[in-house]
């Protein structure tokens, strides 16, 4: 019989840090509760102990979503990490936001999304970026998918753009938001894993392929794996059940549902 | 301490049908193809692993070849399998013949569910046919006259791929044909995009119920069975695209009392079920 005791219980043995979650509103997703202090306290009620966010309002405007962020992590201080996002399309601009913001404590990374900004990780408008990160040491987060789906905006997020930023920048540590998101692209992605050792990957999203986890904890090892939701794009309870129930051994979870993003993060916990 | 026990003695106690269940060779994964002896296998290990007491079987061979041929070996499967725990019914596949002679449809859906069929899947997009009320009309009478539950993929809607679900049509055949239980499944679609299609359709037509497994967004199974009740949601798994554990652990875990977690987990399919009208 599967173990019915309830989430709450089972994930009450592990250190759980979200590496990846969104808050604010946007205009095109409409969900009843996204709602900050209640996503929280139920994150909270899930024991889960800190997460680290990206919050939509940074993505999609640069004029406020700095502010945003800050405001939410003043907030929600017991539990709120922050990403701070680069917008290639407003260069100069975005980064230096990113320079003076950068002393906030609770900022842990940088988040970038090329197809939401509808720019390649390789243009000329990321060069500066790529530099400042890797010698200010912040890890950066990126969007990744597979560019071979009905969305075409997707094309600009393929994993294997950021081959060529790897070897350059040695440095720069680099989680692979989504670990290329959908189809054969999952598998891909582990030989760039097994190549880089400074990339790390999280499933969050609807990434639920049974044996996926396994796989990548078999060729890859369990250390740079993150746990991360895409709350409240995904009900964080899903990614939670998923990796605890995954066949996997309990420090290797342990590692996956928070020890990753407490060392990658340098979280003072 | 004392909650979790008690939280954790009534998810034992809540048992499961899953409406959305697949088997039979696919052709494109072969770590998704489910042969008869792995169905028999995973149905049980369902049964009592997960709770799951009741499946509805989708069949990849209808999907990908042929419905007719993928009907009949749901049937052959039915025959052997039949047994009472866990009980196994097959989702009837529309085949394209019916348009040709509409006059006997009403005899095949009756053959069909002595067979042990107990709902049809349409698939407008895969198998490119019409599926709008004034075209598909002669079909949704008897469906309706039966009250015969359809299930159709929001994905098979969604003709461009690039989220242009055809919600009006959906919205149009719920409306003319009150009397059939219209499954949405949200195939791979992210549902939560669709919040405000899903609610209205669920405010406007008591006859559409939601499949869950696709129900990803924060809280979204909770927002939908708490704005028009958890009768209205059908569990699914998806299985084997995705993991039972993780379907049945989201209902077990939702913030919901025990009675909507059981309406969810199988009382509204069974009610479904129920109100099929074809005697014996």
């Amino acid at each position: 019989m599967h173990d019915f005791t309830d989430l709450k219980h089972k994930t009450s043995k592990y250190l759980i840090i979200d590496s990846h979650i969104h808050l604010g509103p946007l205009a095109n997703l409409y969900m009843p509760s996204n709602d900050e202090q209640k996503v929280i306290a139920m994150m909270k009620s899930f024991n889960i102990k800190k997460a680290v966010c990206a919050n939509h309002g940074a993505l999609s405007t640069v004029a406020h979503g700095t502010l945003e962020i800050a405001e939410l992590l003043e907030r929600f201080s017991d539990f709120l990490y922050g990403y701070l996002v680069f917008n290639p399309n407003f260069e100069k601009l975005s980064l230096s936001d990113i320079e003076k913001n950068l002393e906030n404590k609770k900022i842990v990374g940088i988040n970038i999304h090329p197809s939401w900004h509808l720019c390649y990780p390789y243009d000329r408008r990321y060069e500066k970026f790529w530099s400042f990160i890797e010698d200010a040491g912040y890890p950066v987060i990126t969007h990744s998918w597979n560019p071979d789906v009905a969305n075409k905006i997707q094309k600009f997020s393929d994993p294997f753009f950021f081959e060529d930023i790897l070897k350059k920048h040695k440095k720069l540590r680099l989680v692979l938001a989504h670990a290329g998101g959908r189809g054969e692209m999952l598998y891909r992605v582990i030989s760039l894993l097994e190549k880089y050792e400074n990339l790390y990957v999280d499933f969050a999203g609807d990434i639920f392929v049974p044996g996926l986890i396994e796989e990548y904890v078999k060729r890859a090892g369990s250390c740079r794996i993150l746990f991360g939701s895409d709350t409240p794009w995904i009900d964080f309870r899903f990614h939670l059940e998923n990796i605890i129930s995954s066949s996997i051994s309990q420090s290797q979870k342990a590692d996956i549902l928070g020890l990753n993003a407490a060392r990658l993060f340098k979280l003072e916990l | 301490m004392e909650k979790n026990n008690s939280e954790s003695t009534a998810n034992k106690e809540i048992i499961f049908a899953d409406a959305n269940f697949w088997i039979g060779e696919n052709y494109l994964f072969p770590k998704y193809s489910i042969d008869d002896k792995k169905a028999e296998t995973e149905i049980k290990s369902g049964f009592s692993e997960n709770n799951i007491h009741t499946v509805y079987i989708s069949n990849f061979i209808s999907l990908y070849y042929s419905p007719e041929r993928g009907n009949e070996i749901t049937s052959g499967f039915l025959r052997q399998f039949s047994q009472k725990s866990p009980e196994a019914y097959g989702v009837l596949f529309f085949e394209q013949k019916n348009f040709s002679n509409p006059e006997n449809f009403r005899k095949k859906i009756t053959e069909k569910y002595k067979q042990g069929f107990r709902m049809l899947r349409l698939l407008p997009k895969s198998h490119k046919y019409p599926y709008e009320k004034e075209l598909f009309h002669k079909f949704y009478e008897v469906l309706n006259a039966l009250k015969f539950p359809v299930t159709i993929s929001i994905d098979e809607t969604d003709i461009t791929a690039n989220k242009n679900i055809e919600w009006h049509k959906l919205a149009d055949i719920a409306h003319s044909y009150s009397d059939i239980p219209l499954i949405l499944d949200g195939g791979d679609s992210k549902e939560l995009m669709y919040n405000s299609y899903l609610l209205s359709l669920l405010d406007n037509f008591s006859n559409i119920y939601i499949e869950t497994h696709n129900l990803l967004g924060f809280n979204q199974v909770e927002d939908l069975a708490g704005f028009k009740g958890a009768g209205r949601l059908v569990f699914g798994s998806y299985w084997p695209f995705m993991e039972r554990n993780i379907s049945v652990s989201r209902v077990l875990n939702s913030d919901l009392d025990s009675c909507s977690k059981q309406e969810i987990a199988a009382g509204s399919m069974q009610k479904i079920i129920k109100g099929i009208n074809i005697p014996g």
